[in-house]
């Protein structure tokens, strides 16, 4: 399940900006206040499925200044952007069930 | 411990096809290289990132084992006792033709040469020597001729359709391993 709520993380910081890596690590870091520390181990295969799928893909950037290699930066393609909208959907409806259950559990 | 090491003791512990490695060799690549531009030295990165062991198990995670079954290492030790073979063979049986070629030429040479030093040395040992060769070597042409037709080339043939076959199934097997 984790992996699964991943994928849809990154796929919609992916369509935020065109990210590398390394920026997507910090960025899941910053927003879950440091509780969600993901390492490249398991960054890296998620974005290569979802690339394999045809839903991000890779491109090395143009070479910045100061920097002695190019980026490798990953981008939501057309197809990404209609399963970030449908996985959205899905996760919406889910999560407000599962809300649901737990307060109703707490009563 | 530098960069370079590091990465290479990761990608020594997964077992992921050649696209999967290639990018992972340039993805941690740079990994590294954006986390030493934020100013960690590389025993911190190391430490966020885990040491090579634990990324390489969080990456093998995702990817099942590749590790070649029994009827994998079955199939492909044929493909290659096949395949060996038949070129081994193959090489001794292109050698066999081409000394055939070569005999097949011999008597009408031997004979201008029989007739040649005949003319020149008349009675001489050598000559008649030339002779012998020359009348021997003719029948033998005949009959090896004849002998190295399509039978022989059977086991040939054969080796050759195993090695395909095998080397086709293990490739086919493996195939969908890929990930």
């Amino acid at each position: 399940m984790r992996k699964g709520l991943l994928e849809l993380v990154i796929l919609q910081l992916v369509s935020q900006a065109d990210t590398h890596g390394y920026e997507l690590i910090t960025a899941i870091a910053e927003r879950s206040g440091g509780t969600v520390q993901l390492r490249e181990g398991t960054l890296y295969p998620i974005l290569y499925r979802l690339e394999d799928e045809g839903l991000v893909q890779s491109a090395w950037a143009q070479l910045e200044e100061g920097r002695a290699k190019p980026k490798k930066q990953y981008s939501i393609t057309p197809k990404g952007r209609e399963a970030l909208e449908s996985m959205r959907a899905q996760w919406k409806s889910f999560s407000l069930f599962v809300n649901n259950v737990l307060e109703e559990g707490e009563l | 411990m530098n960069t370079e090491q590091y990465i290479k003791e990761i990608l020594k512990k997964v077992d992921v096809n050649r696209k999967t490695r290639r990018r992972l060799r340039e993805d941690l690549t740079e990994a590294v290289e954006a986390r030493l531009a934020a100013g960690e030295n590389l025993k911190e990165i190391i430490t966020a990132m885990g040491e090579p062991t634990a990324v390489a198990a969080e990456i093998q995670e995702n990817y099942p084992s590749r590790r070649r079954t029994k009827p994998e290492l079955g199939l492909l030790a044929a493909t290659l006792a096949a395949g060996g073979w038949f070129v081994v063979s193959g090489i001794s049986a292109i050698n066999q033709l081409l000394q055939q070629l070569a005999i097949k030429m011999l008597p009408d040479n031997a004979m201008v040469l029989y007739s040649y030093t005949m003319r020149d040395m008349p009675g001489s040992n050598y000559a008649s020597s030339m002779g012998i060769i020359g009348g021997a070597d003719g029948p033998t042409t005949i009959y090896t001729t004849t002998l190295f037709m399509p039978a022989q080339y059977a086991p040939l043939v054969l080796s050759l359709l195993i090695a395909v076959a095998c080397g086709l199934a293990y490739w086919l097997l493996r195939r969908r391993k890929q990930a």
